[in-house]
């Protein structure tokens, strides 16, 4: 199912059951592929539109379960360890081109002149309600072995001034994908060129979902409300 | 059990198992090391009342304490490399000596006394050193630099442990750390953190 042939086929099946020439072109399948893909990668992440006053939880999140932590694995990049770490000049961290979500970030220090081994020290992320609270503490200020962070215009602030690296784990943006074709001038034939398409950047469980977003999409701007059902249903129950 | 881990602990207890980053925030380690500090010193204020012959192991060592010349006093002091916990009669501060020589140890006087002794014929004829606590220093009134650095023996609270240095607790009062603790850290677990910043401190 991961492949955009098979995925508009599908579409075309279930969009086309009744025979009445309901269609999804490809430019259509073109503008609704990605759309699909980030409100699914949206929906992994969580759904701030499921939260309740005070209560900022969703049905699915970010590695609530291992099916989540399987779907969204693909996208995690880890800077450190045998790779490069974030740098960090002057307190400031940018963010990677392709930086979507935060998962972790991390840093080592080696207090007592490394007589005690790597301290391994979990960089707690503030907002700015918490910020200059936390610089101004008597108690637990930032520190080498207690970092903070806060997040900027494509930055991360990160205090104190002194560390330089941090291990930074994140979720990078889906792929865009794209379904190249070409159409028969005289037969308006298509036919699909796979080496040069960009595939979803998904599971193939997670297509399933996909292919439920871009049919309740179709099935707005054709007015089925048989379509529509069918959609919403999927999407509900999951199959 | 080290300084690292019994904290780890009482923020495991905190966390409900797992300690999680956004937990990490919320039982902070700093913030927990005071509070175990406020148990640990009472505990040991407790277990010396009881019987004050056992605090050997409770105390930390330091082997070379400078002292530099008061001039606006005219006496030698050394600052406390560490906070103490408050024990009677400055119980703790174990010994305070020369570096090498542990058999001789200088004389603690009381920061009031010096007039009384400073009358009396025996501080003609006694040069063993003396030292008086004032706050977060000590006071030699009659030492020489011969003794540079002094060794002291102190009973520090929680905080001034290292992160790997092993923390002994009164016999049987291990259990007793983590009950005095979780009652202090009670606000703590029943009050929600407040995360929006909507200029408003009360939950929403």
């Amino acid at each position: 199912m991961n492949d955009l042939l098979v995925l508009y086929n599908y579409i075309e099946y279930i969009v086309n059951k009744a025979q009445r020439g309901l269609k999804l072109g490809p430019k259509q399948y073109n503008l609704l592929l990605p759309i699909a893909s980030f409100e699914h990668f949206k929906k992994k992440y969580n759904l701030p539109e499921q939260f309740q006053p005070g209560m900022p939880f969703s049905q699915e999140a970010y590695e609530i379960v291992q099916s989540n932590i399987d779907s969204m694995s693909r996208f995690k990049v880890f800077m450190g360890g045998d790779d490069i770490p974030l740098a960090v000049v002057n307190g400031k961290a940018t963010l990677p081109a392709d930086y979507m979500h935060v998962s972790n970030i991390g840093s080592f220090s080696y207090p007592e002149g490394g007589s005690q081994g790597v301290h391994v020290n979990p960089v707690e992320i503030l907002n700015d309600n918490l910020w200059y609270n936390r610089l101004g503490s008597s108690i637990n200020p930032p520190s080498i072995e207690y970092p903070v962070v806060r997040f900027m215009n494509n930055y991360m602030e990160v205090l104190p001034i002194d560390i330089k690296t941090i291990d930074f784990t994140y979720l990078r943006k889906p792929n865009t994908p794209n379904f190249v074709y070409t159409v028969d001038p005289t037969t308006f034939e298509l036919t699909y060129n796979q080496a040069a398409s960009t595939q979803l950047d998904w599971d193939e469980i997670d297509v399933i979902d996909i292919a439920s977003i871009i049919l309740s999409k179709v099935a707005e701007n054709l007015r089925s409300q048989e379509l529509l059902a069918y959609a919403e249903k999927i999407k509900r129950d999951g199959i | 059990m080290n300084k690292a881990q019994l904290i780890e602990l009482v923020q495991i207890n905190c966390s409900g198992g797992r300690v999680s980053k956004d937990v990490h925030g919320k039982y902070h380690p700093l913030v927990l090391e005071r509070y175990i500090e406020l148990a640990y010193s009472s505990l040991l204020v407790g277990s010396y009342e009881k019987n004050p012959k056992n605090i050997d192991l409770y105390q930390k060592v330091y082997p070379s304490v400078s002292f530099t010349f008061d001039k606006t006093r005219g006496m030698h002091y050394s600052e406390l490399p560490a906070k103490l916990v408050e024990l009677p009669n400055q119980a703790a501060i174990v010994h305070v000596g020369p570096q090498k020589d542990h058999n001789y140890g200088f004389a603690p006087v009381s920061s009031g006394s010096g007039p009384i002794f400073g009358e009396l014929e025996v501080n003609l004829i006694d040069d063993v050193p003396e030292y008086i606590v004032e706050g977060t220093n000590i006071y030699y009134p009659n030492i020489t630099d011969d003794y540079n650095p002094v060794l002291m023996k102190l009973i520090p609270v929680f905080s001034a442990f290292g992160r790997l240095d092993t923390i002994y607790m009164p016999k049987g009062q291990d259990t007793a750390l983590f009950g005095i603790v979780n009652q202090l850290m009670q606000s703590l677990k029943i009050t929600p953190e407040d995360l929006n910043n909507d200029n408003n401190s009360k939950q929403v």
